[in-house]
């Protein structure tokens, strides 16, 4: 019996499994190899994938999509309100200040619209193997914090899956690339996807990945560039011909067309949007050729490439040190991205990955590997963004730089900054800004009992612990008296504290870092 | 994988028996017991469908206990397939008129495993706890044996590579080889709370090694800091003397121990050119060189 890969995107999701040896994608009823991450409740139960899709034509504000966008951000997250901005379904702030979602009658989470999503999945594997998956590999963007894992973890569990492990995206399509080949070469995998954009830097050798850089952006991908194209198709040619207000079921019915539009420019020079009675119009007609596409979202693909930039720096590597570059993710065949690729690496991509399938392929892969003992594969992961904690004067003090080797354990010493304080407040940060109330809160404890002496005085230890399941452990000890506390992250997360913003706690009981370096 | 975990505990059986009008060898026992027949082990096993008599001591109560019975199997001492199956006669319980042998058989089986249980541990069996999975026993040897000797190493033993000529690549190259046999995904089936802490030590030591040996700033201020360089110079500067020794030598015509000179010079220094330019002119001319 055994265990699948899942790729849980924005707008597709994939399963995968290995048999014989050999990975396969598990294709639907139609034959299929992805599914639409679309949940309709229209007919009062939760229908997923294709039907749901046509159901959104029919009942717009009945169907929840994207649902990845929203999933483990805080209520108030400007990512948030613009998402729910452009969707048809409704965003709301539960009491608890997190994320709640009105579909027609139904009330859910994102969390449980991925756990639709992933129940659905298991179904689909389920059925074809004969056998329930004895655990599961999900991926993720490797610009996941860890409050986005933990709930797509969560939604994997309540799925009634054993998560083995979270993988990110792009390493998963690498190990796709890489089996079976016998390879010893620097790659990147660009991947962008229908929500989100990574990028990743592997060294790979002897069945080896190891992640030597990661970067990206949690919220640029095709949803954006329908987006744009739907925005223009309204300014251009809807409102200067119709008084009637735009409302969801059209703006849906344009979303759609124009994501076709999208999808067919990356091989025909011109698309024809064609919807009949629409805004008061007989018929909404509109030929977009490429080059006005291109035109809309250039400034989009030229912000993955900033990123791109960016990953090569903090990885202290040069474009010439690259040996390929793997695109996967839909978006990656439009042509002008492929360009914008070729020319900021200075070589052409690699064309024989399915952009599809690769990042499924890649997690059941990982999947057997985990579980059957397979040594064939062996991936070495880093952290993608920083940890650390707040200090004295809203700073943000890393811990565990980004692109850490895990598992791993570091320490920093912190001391007071006023004379005869008795307790610090360690309050667990994710993020690259160093203000502090820039970057995700993840937990939060106070070290008491601190003997009474002058400011900067004391040495607080305080520990970073990531284990092998990417849970981190933080632990604060006074060197005077070795009184110790510490925290478990993934229990604090669990505890649903409130999502709460830094700026809510008192600075002044932030500590200050002792050593300067 | 369960099997040689869950297997039932097999209680030795060890009863002694008669069989009416036939002598029984001191040696002879009933070696299994069920509700439905047993085992008896001896040198002479009876003819097949031998029907008999069997009184068995129940081992507790000492109670003799009568059986009839039939012999439905015959192993001959030259003919036991192995340890497992030794020569004896297997017997099935018949009720001739005696009784339901059920329960009477079931009364021993009763009285055995009571005395199971009154059984004193026996000193050297090995507790509950460290019957483990063999794949779990030999990860804790793997990992406890890197342990003893790299809380003892350098981080350029610890990767396994020579402090003196080590390239970024091979440092790369033995780290990724250290992680296929370390990284937490390789004890990712047999994880327990004592090997889930000895690997993150073990690889949490390699991953120190990789990231300060890879960095050449990193490196430079390890080498310094940790006597590797003192090493390196000591090496250098006992290279030079094998060095300036083999020149010498090969200058009086001594080729051979001048060679060998020579090559252990550059096993001392091996990034040196100029030894290595002496070894290859040597070797190519056999004849002399200047120097």
């Amino acid at each position: 019996m055994p265990a699948i890969g899942i790729d849980l995107g924005t707008t597709n999701s994939c399963v995968a499994v290995v048999i014989d040896g050999k990975p396969q994608v598990i294709r639907d009823d139609v034959g299929n190899p992805t599914t639409p991450s679309y949940v309709s409740y229209r007919s009062g139960g939760a229908i997923v994938g294709r039907l749901a899709k046509l159901d959104a034509i029919e009942a717009p504000s009945e169907v929840v999509y994207s649902a990845k966008r929203l999933i483990g951000r805080a209520a108030d997250a400007p990512e948030v309100s613009k998402a729910a901005e452009v969707c048809s379904y409704q965003v709301i702030k539960n009491s608890d200040g997190e994320i709640g979602i009105r579909a027609g009658s139904a009330t859910t989470t994102p969390g449980d619209v991925s756990t639709t999503i992933l129940t659905y999945l298991k179904d689909l594997a389920q059925g074809s193997l004969g056998a329930a998956p004895t655990g599961v590999v999900i991926t993720v963007p490797a610009y996941f914090n860890d409050r986005q894992r933990k709930a797509t973890k969560d939604a994997g569990e309540r799925a009634g899956l054993k998560v083995l492990r979270l993988v990110n995206e792009p390493t998963a399509a690498a190990i796709a690339y890489g089996f079976g080949k016998d390879i010893e070469k620097r790659v990147a995998v660009y991947d962008l996807g229908g929500g989100t954009f990574d990028i990743s830097v592997l060294d790979i050798s002897e069945g080896v990945y190891e992640v030597v850089g990661t970067h990206g952006d949690s919220y640029l991908g095709g949803v954006d560039f329908d987006n744009r194209l739907v925005t223009h198709l309204i300014r251009k040619h809807v409102l200067p011909r119709s008084t009637v207000t735009v409302d969801k079921l059209s703006l849906l019915r344009l979303r759609q067309a124009a994501e076709n539009a999208k999808i067919a420019l990356s091989t025909e020079p011109t698309a024809l949007i064609s919807l009949p009675s629409f805004l008061g119009l007989d018929r909404l007609e509109v030929t977009i050729e490429r080059g006005e596409l291109e035109e809309l979202v250039k400034d989009l693909v030229q912000q993955t490439i900033g990123v791109c930039e960016q990953c090569l720096t903090h990885a202290k590597l040069s474009k010439g040190e690259v040996d390929e570059v793997i695109l996967v993710g839909g978006m990656t065949r439009m042509p002008m991205v492929r360009r914008a690729v070729e020319a900021f690496f200075g070589k052409a991509p690699r064309t024989d990955v399915n952009p599809d399938e690769a990042v499924a392929v890649g997690a059941a892969l990982q999947a057997h590997s985990l579980e059957e003992g397979d040594e064939k594969i062996l991936l070495l992961d880093v952290t993608p963004l920083t940890l650390g904690i707040a200090s004295f004067g809203d700073l943000f003090s890393p811990v565990l730089p980004k692109n850490t080797k895990v598992p791993v354990s570091l320490t920093r010493t912190f001391s007071t900054v006023r004379d005869e304080q008795e307790s610090v407040e360690i309050v667990v940060l994710q993020g690259e800004s160093n203000k502090a109330r820039e970057n995700t809160f993840l937990a939060k404890f106070t070290l008491t009992n601190i003997p009474k002496m002058p400011r900067m005085q004391p040495k607080i230890d305080v520990t970073f612990r990531l284990d092998a399941d990417g849970i981190l452990h933080v632990s604060a000890r006074d060197q005077a008296t070795g009184l110790e506390q510490q925290i478990d992250v993934k229990e604090f997360l669990d505890k649903k504290e409130p999502m709460g913003s830094t700026a809510s706690f008192r600075d002044k009981d932030f500590p200050k870092l002792k050593d300067a370096k | 994988m369960d099997d040689h975990r869950r297997n039932a505990p097999r209680h030795d059986v060890f009863l002694p028996f008669e069989i009416e009008g036939r002598a029984v060898s001191s040696n002879d026992y009933v070696a299994d017991l069920s509700v439905t027949g047993a085992y008896v082990r001896t040198l002479e096993p009876l003819p097949l469908r031998t029907r008999l008599h069997l009184t068995i001591t129940a081992p507790k109560s000492g109670r003799r206990i009568a059986f009839d019975g039939e012999v439905m199997r015959v192993i001959e001492p030259e003919q036991a397939p192995s340890e497992s199956l030794p020569p004896g006669m297997g017997i099935s319980f018949l009720d001739l008129g005696g009784g339901d042998p059920r329960p009477k058989a079931t009364e021993i089986l009763v009285e055995l495993s009571i005395l199971e249980k009154e059984r004193p541990p026996e000193a050297p069996k090995p507790a509950p706890s460290d019957v483990k999975d063999p794949l779990v026993v030999e990860g804790l040897v793997r990992l406890d044996g890197f342990l003893a000797t790299a809380r003892k190493q350098n981080l350029y033993e610890i990767l396994g590579i020579d402090a003196a000529t080590a390239t970024p690549d091979q440092v790369k190259k033995h780290y990724h080889r250290r992680s296929k046999e370390f990284h937490p995904d390789r004890y990712h089936r047999f994880r327990t709370p004592e090997i889930d802490a000895k690997v993150e030590e073990v690889y949490g030591l390699l991953t120190k090694a990789y990231e300060t040996l890879r960095d050449p700033g990193k490196r430079e201020a390890y080498d310094r800091t940790h006597g590797i360089r003192e090493t390196l110079e000591f090496r250098r500067a006992a290279a030079k003397q094998r060095y300036d020794l083999a020149i010498d030598l090969g200058t009086s015509g001594r080729f051979f121990a001048a060679t060998v000179g020579l090559k252990v010079a550059l096993a001392l220094d091996p990034g040196n050119a100029d030894i290595q330019r002496k070894l290859d002119e040597i070797e190519r001319s056999k004849r002399f060189f200047t120097t």
